[in-house]
């Protein structure tokens, strides 16, 4: 985007763009290659696309903020950007909480979508997938931390365990729990 | 419209039981739509914020750097002219710049030679008022006549000892019998304030006899030495003094402390 000064112009000269602002060239970096990641477990963990958008932008202002207080020595921007987005999600549904509401977009465009060859197939996916992640919410914090950082984020089980300071072996079992437990919501919403 | 979605892990799903191979493979295959502007739009307000924070970083630490500056500079110039000496100075460089010769300062004794036993005891230096400043050059009559108030004292005394031959009582009061006994001499120089009453205080060795008997010695007959006060236009002030103490043994304590049993019957 080009902004051009509003000043006249003296001697017939042309305008002098103004310079774009920039982005710190190493957090510009972490911005294009881990905002998909970030933006998708925001996602996975909050039921509205208004909602990740609002809460990923907090995440990314809050780690701009604090710049000069990241030590790649104790994460990696990866690690750091989702452990703000931790922090951030918690705000977020702690301040629904309080206000007892839910952020929802009366002209709701699916975000959440599966590949399918047809039309139709794909609709029926959508209602699956909705589902699934309707049931994903009713389960305990704990689980929808794991499912969101396995499948959301896309952490291998080794990043996930690193993230939470478990061993791998630990956070398999805790998936496995947790896809478990989400199997029988889905199987108590279907019936 | 960015696309993103979760990798399958093949390995970790071989150990799911079949149900959840399915629910594994269903949360996997989940893509999320990010709205196409989104990313742009937001790239573009975190640089804004980016500029503005540093913006308002540069605009905020100038001003706070130089009060600081201002501050340090005035603090230095307060503490600078409460020191005698460093007042002194400047009024000689106004002098200088103002033509007018600087007074004549006779600098204090460098030593003022306390004897220890059996030595000679100069007396203190007598009182040595200050010249007063040259008139080679005559000065601008009415600027130095404005300086006036403010230049330093004309006439200065230096401090003198009193009681000069209890001086010697003193400082053999504190020679070590031991070590006279044994013939241990020695020079300390010793450095203290005196104050505007004549009493030293904050003693120092500034230069050790190799004794330590005989440096604690001084330092303890420095402290038992009365002075009479340097003055400034007749008003005691503090100063810090120098001097030298010696100590030399008596030939007469050399003397074995008993006598020999022969001698003695």
């Amino acid at each position: 985007m080009m902004i051009r000064d509003e000043v006249t112009p003296t001697s017939g000269s042309a305008a002098r763009p103004r310079a774009e602002p920039r982005l710190p060239p190493d957090f510009g970096e972490w911005f294009r290659d881990h905002r998909p990641r970030v933006y998708r477990y925001v996602r996975f963990r909050l039921p509205t696309r208004e909602a990740a958008e609002d809460v990923t932008s907090e995440v990314f202002l809050k780690a701009l903020r604090a710049l000069d207080r990241y030590d790649p020595e104790r994460a990696s921007p990866k690690t750091w950007l989702l452990k703000i987005a931790r922090n951030a999600v918690t705000d977020h549904l702690r301040s629904l909480k309080r206000r007892s509401s839910l952020h929802v977009s009366l002209d709701r465009v699916p975000d959440l979508v599966a590949d399918a060859p047809s039309q139709e197939e794909r609709l029926l996916q959508q209602e699956q997938t909705e589902g699934l992640l309707n049931a994903k919410r009713s389960l305990k914090m704990a689980d929808q931390e794991i499912l969101s950082l396995r499948y959301g984020a896309g952490l291998s089980n080794q990043e996930v365990a690193e993230f939470l300071g478990i061993s791998h072996n630990a956070a398999g079992v805790r998936i496995h729990r947790a896809l478990a437990r989400l199997r029988a919501a889905v199987d108590a919403l279907q019936a | 419209m960015s696309r993103t979605h979760s990798p399958s892990d093949p390995e970790f799903r071989a150990t799911l039981p079949a149900d959840l191979q399915e629910l594994d493979r269903e949360l996997s295959a989940i893509r999320v739509e990010e709205r196409p502007s989104f990313a742009p739009e937001l790239e573009a307000e975190l640089a804004r914020a980016w500029e503005a924070r540093q913006k308002a970083s540069s605009e905020r630490s100038t001003p706070w750097v130089r009060m600081l500056l201002a501050a340090g500079l005035a603090g230095l110039m307060v503490t600078g002219l409460a020191v005698p000496a460093a007042r002194a100075s400047v009024w000689d460089v106004v002098r200088a710049l103002l033509g007018e010769t600087a007074p004549a300062v006779t600098p204090p004794p460098q030593e003022t030679r306390l004897p220890g036993v059996r030595v000679d005891v100069p007396p203190a230096p007598p009182a040595v008022p200050v010249a007063p400043a040259a008139q080679e050059t005559p000065p601008e009559p009415v600027t130095m006549e404005a300086w006036e108030p403010f230049l330093p004292a004309r006439e200065v005394t230096f401090p003198q000892l009193l009681h000069g031959q209890e001086t010697e009582r003193i400082i053999q009061a504190h020679y070590p019998m031991a070590l006279q006994r044994a013939g241990v001499g020695g020079a300390v120089r010793v450095m203290f304030w005196l104050d505007s009453l004549g009493v030293p205080d904050n003693i120092q060795i500034r230069e050790g006899s190799g004794f330590p008997g005989l440096d604690h010695a001084a330092m303890r007959a420095a402290r038992d030495l009365r002075f009479e006060p340097a003055t400034r236009d007749g008003v005691p002030v503090g100063t810090w003094v120098e001097f030298t103490i010696r100590f030399v043994p008596d030939p007469e304590s050399l003397k074995p402390e008993l006598e020999p049993p022969d001698r003695a019957l």
